[in-house]
């Protein structure tokens, strides 16, 4: 006798370990998963699941980060960044849906909060895939300016699939309200450059999440100096060592 | 969906557990037994039978192996434990729910010996022991 | 009504499903016997077997058992994927702040082996995707990659700055 394909067990739906299964859906079937999030279809479930596994996500990446530095670091780290993530949304969710109602959208704040959190579950699995690469570097590096840029890189990336991701859905589900529909495509362009802002800003209001080697722990840095003229900094500081060396 | 299609469709996870009971199936026997025991009564959508194996399995409900037999190879599907008291909680809530309705329509119009159209003679069956 | 085969049925079904290819193939291959076996019966009956195989595909309602089959085994196939990406993660954090000491030295063999924790995660990470979640392969993985997790820390010094 052949045993089937294995079976999940009721454990799984014990732990809550089904949430993490949302992100199936998103990747192989978005049209229709959008779709549903039009139709209002069990949105509530969509959102709780959306959010547990993104938290999840970001908290073990988070986790990777701060294990660059110290144990304290680590554990604030896996708490900031998923606090980074839903803070920039509480931000930009107000925003996005007035400015498409405004012109025409007639979603509600539940779906367009779901169509962003459908964003932050690709981009917080797109980390999770990013983990063991940070990882991997972790132990093998030991230049800090280096790895930091190697994590601006990798939250880019994954940042702007999340919002790629987030595009399409807006235009499928946007696909049936042809009045304002150009409007509306140029407010969620605008947005989106509004919420790469508000998310880098925020990352570095927050800060630190990597920690300054033989610097001692802080949970928040003094604010000043912003996201943008750090990464520069850090690029120059690492080609400088480069050439340098 | 019709009233009657609703109600047969809530029935499908009891039925399947009931006839898995007597020995392992696979889906197209599964679907001549429920008919054929039924004469025809609960004429299962067929495309629908295999979500909801596949989901009892996942459940834990149903497990599942490949058999050959005959030259032919077949799913057949088998209840757990766990689904053996998912049955028993299910038997006990259908009864639990025809014993209340028939109470209820009893004591309403519908009832048994009444002339209106529906009511008839109702005995609720015996628990089994 | 045009000529059909089973593999036109089973493609039609197959274009609603967005699974693994694992699964997506297990899957065909169930209904494809339930479809051979109504067309087996007819032909017993003196059927026609291509209307037969007509009547079957349409009481198997494609749309809809297409739909539901992906909305049944959707959610699960992530957890692997995912488990094989958190797992090693996890059990490297988790190796570096609680078993090893806090400059990131990896001390000896026999020290490692013999602190609880150590032992405990070592049981947990076969355990936990074994039995609980019944991904066999995964914990297998997941074994492995402790113990090589477990090797990097204690044989490469160089690591131990970490």
């Amino acid at each position: 006798m052949e045993n089937s394909v294995s079976e999940p067990s009721k454990a799984i739906r014990q732990f809550g370990f089904q949430d993490f299964g949302i992100i199936e859906k998103i990747l192989r079937n978005r049209k229709d998963f959008f779709h549903e999030i039009h139709e209002g279809i069990e949105l509530p479930t969509k959102m709780r699941a959306m959010f547990i596994s993104s938290v999840c996500f970001f908290a073990l990446y988070g986790a990777v980060m701060g294990s660059s530095h110290s144990l304290w670091q680590t554990l604030s780290s896996a708490v900031k960044l998923p606090i980074l993530f839903m803070a920039t949304l509480i931000v930009c969710v107000p925003s996005l849906y007035f400015f498409s109602l405004l012109f025409g959208s007639n979603q509600s704040l539940g779906q367009s909060l779901a169509v962003i959190l459908t964003a932050f579950s690709v981009t917080s699995v797109l980390l999770l895939s990013g983990a063991p690469i940070t990882l991997f570097f972790l132990l093998t590096t030991s230049q800090y300016q280096f790895f930091k840029l190697l994590n601006v890189a990798i939250f880019a990336i994954s940042g702007l699939m999340g919002i790629v991701f987030l595009y399409q859905g807006m235009k499928v589900m946007s696909g049936s309200e042809k009045e304002g529909a150009t409007t509306r495509k140029w407010v969620l362009i605008f947005w989106m450059f509004v919420y790469a802002f508000v998310g880098s800003q925020m990352a570095w209001t927050i800060r630190p999440f990597i920690g300054a080697p033989g610097s001692p722990f802080e949970l928040f840095r003094q604010l000043g100096g912003n996201f943008y003229g750090d990464v520069l900094r850090s690029l120059g500081e690492f080609l400088g060592y480069l050439i340098v060396r | 969906m019709s009233q009657l299609d609703q109600m047969r469709k809530g029935s499908t996870d009891f039925l399947i557990l009931s006839l898995l009971m007597k020995r392992p199936m696979y889906g197209y026997e599964i679907i001549q037994q429920i008919e054929r025991q039924s004469g025809g009564y609960f004429d299962m959508k067929e495309g629908l039978l295999y979500p909801a194996l596949h989901r009892m399995q996942q459940n834990g409900w149903l497990s599942s192996d490949w058999r050959s037999v005959d030259g032919r190879r077949r799913k057949y599907y088998a209840v757990t434990k766990l689904g053996e008291e998912v049955l028993g909680e299910q038997a006990a809530e259908w009864r639990t729910f025809l014993d209340q309705l028939y109470a209820l329509l009893g004591a309403n119009e519908y009832g048994p010996n009444n002339d209106r159209p529906g009511a008839g003679e109702y005995q609720p069956a015996p628990a089994p022991e | 009504m045009d000529p059909i085969t089973i593999d036109q049925v089973l493609e039609n079904i197959s274009r609603r499903l967005h699974l693994s290819k694992e699964t997506e193939t297990e899957v065909l291959a169930e209904i494809r016997t339930h479809l051979e076996d109504a067309v087996a019966d007819a032909a017993r009956r003196g059927e026609d077997e291509q209307a037969a195989l007509q009547q079957a595909a349409a009481e198997f309602g494609i749309e809809e058992a297409g739909d539901e089959l992906q909305n049944v085994h959707a959610n699960w196939e992530a957890l692997g994927p995912i488990g094989l990406t958190a797992l090693p993660v996890l059990f490297a954090l988790i190796l570096r702040w609680l078993v090893f000491a806090p400059d990131g030295s990896a001390a000896n063999w026999l020290q490692v082996l013999d602190q609880p924790v150590f032992l405990t995660l070592a049981i947990a990470a076969m355990i936990i995707p074994a039995y609980l979640l019944h991904l066999r392969r995964l914990a297998l993985v997941g074994w492995g990659v402790f113990w090589l997790l477990t090797i990097i820390f204690v044989v490469f010094p160089s690591i131990n700055h970490w």
